[in-house]
């Protein structure tokens, strides 16, 4: 089981791209785009699986596992993979547990990255 | 360099971008394959760095594209992956990509490999101004084709442009070399 009171991003890699970049900024601007935009994604990828579309689902979490890689979310990374394995395969069932947790995992995510905004200059 | 990038997610998209501007290239950023192609179709890139996996038109089919293409200079692309496996990294090569990344992406090794890029291409544009370099006699100015054999400058550019050649004289060689054969005969003999 992961500790739950490690964090669940890991921002240095990103934070030190965009500070050697000199541009700070945009760092703040990527993780406010992606607490806006994640939320649709995760209801797009309900929809997809409500639907009974394994192609869109796979799509969708493959995309967003890629986006969680760059913040350093190794738990949201594992289960869009877990996701994308298991969308690959074949049908996907509507009610997919793992969309469940993958929704309980983006909770953590957000209250560290909105912690995170507030502890950054500007 | 103008590098061409195709990545649907906005996030990957924008450190793309963001690091290659940082090491002084000229970025055009499309967010899928459709969209890069029609870009590649308007202008020529040195570099493409695509995204593998993308709805529609994928990196795979974008290189494969990009080597039909057939343009004179040669295009150096990288895709960028999330996807491990040697079947992958085979399936890439056959469909003609150069190099691979994998995602996320590290700033310092898209600097390298776009060192390599560069020294790839600058060989290309080496190898290209050899094959223009042409053999000429020193003397009669006759040139040597591919199969050895030498022919008149006339015949040889006549044979592989459009252009097609009227003589004359210029004044210099008039002065030189045709003003003296006509004093020559106009001289009394004797």
């Amino acid at each position: 089981m992961e500790n739950p009171a490690e964090s669940p991003v890991d921002l240095a890699k990103l934070r030190e791209t965009f500070t050697d970049l000199g541009a700070p900024a945009v760092f703040r601007e990527l993780i406010t785009v992606f607490l806006r935009d994640t939320p649709e994604r995760l209801a797009a990828l309900r929809r997809a699986a409500a639907a009974g579309n394994a192609r869109a689902v796979r799509f969708a979490a493959h995309t967003l596992k890629g986006t969680c890689g760059y913040l350093g979310a190794q738990g949201l990374v594992r289960i869009c993979g877990e996701l994308e394995a298991l969308s690959g395969a074949g049908p996907v069932a509507p009610d997919l547990p793992l969309l469940a947790e993958l929704e309980a995992e983006f909770r953590r995510v957000q209250a560290a990255l909105e912690h995170e905004l507030g502890e950054m200059p500007g | 360099m103008r590098v061409l990038v195709a990545e649907d997610d906005a996030l990957a998209r924008r450190v793309l971008t963001s690091v290659l501007e940082g090491l002084g290239h000229e970025v055009t950023a499309t967010p899928d394959g459709r969209e890069a192609w029609g870009a590649f179709e308007q202008h020529s890139f040195p570099v493409v760095i695509s995204d593998w996996m993308m709805p529609d038109l994928d990196g795979l089919e974008l290189c494969r594209r990009i080597r039909r293409a057939d343009r004179t200079r040669y295009t150096y692309v990288i895709l960028l992956t999330a996807l491990g496996g040697k079947a992958h990294y085979l399936e890439g090569m056959e469909a003609g990509a150069d190099d691979f990344l994998t995602k996320p992406l590290d700033a310092d090794e898209l600097r390298v490999r776009l060192r390599v890029a560069e020294r790839i291409l600058g060989l290309q544009a080496e190898v290209r101004q050899l094959e223009g370099l042409l053999p000429i006699c020193s003397y009669c100015k006759r040139i040597r084709g591919e199969k050895n054999e030498w022919t008149r400058m006339e015949a040889y550019i006549a044979s592989r442009t459009d252009a097609t050649f009227t003589h004359g004289i210029c004044p210099e060689c008039k002065e030189t070399l045709v003003q003296p054969q006509i004093d020559r005969l106009r001289r009394p003999p004797g």
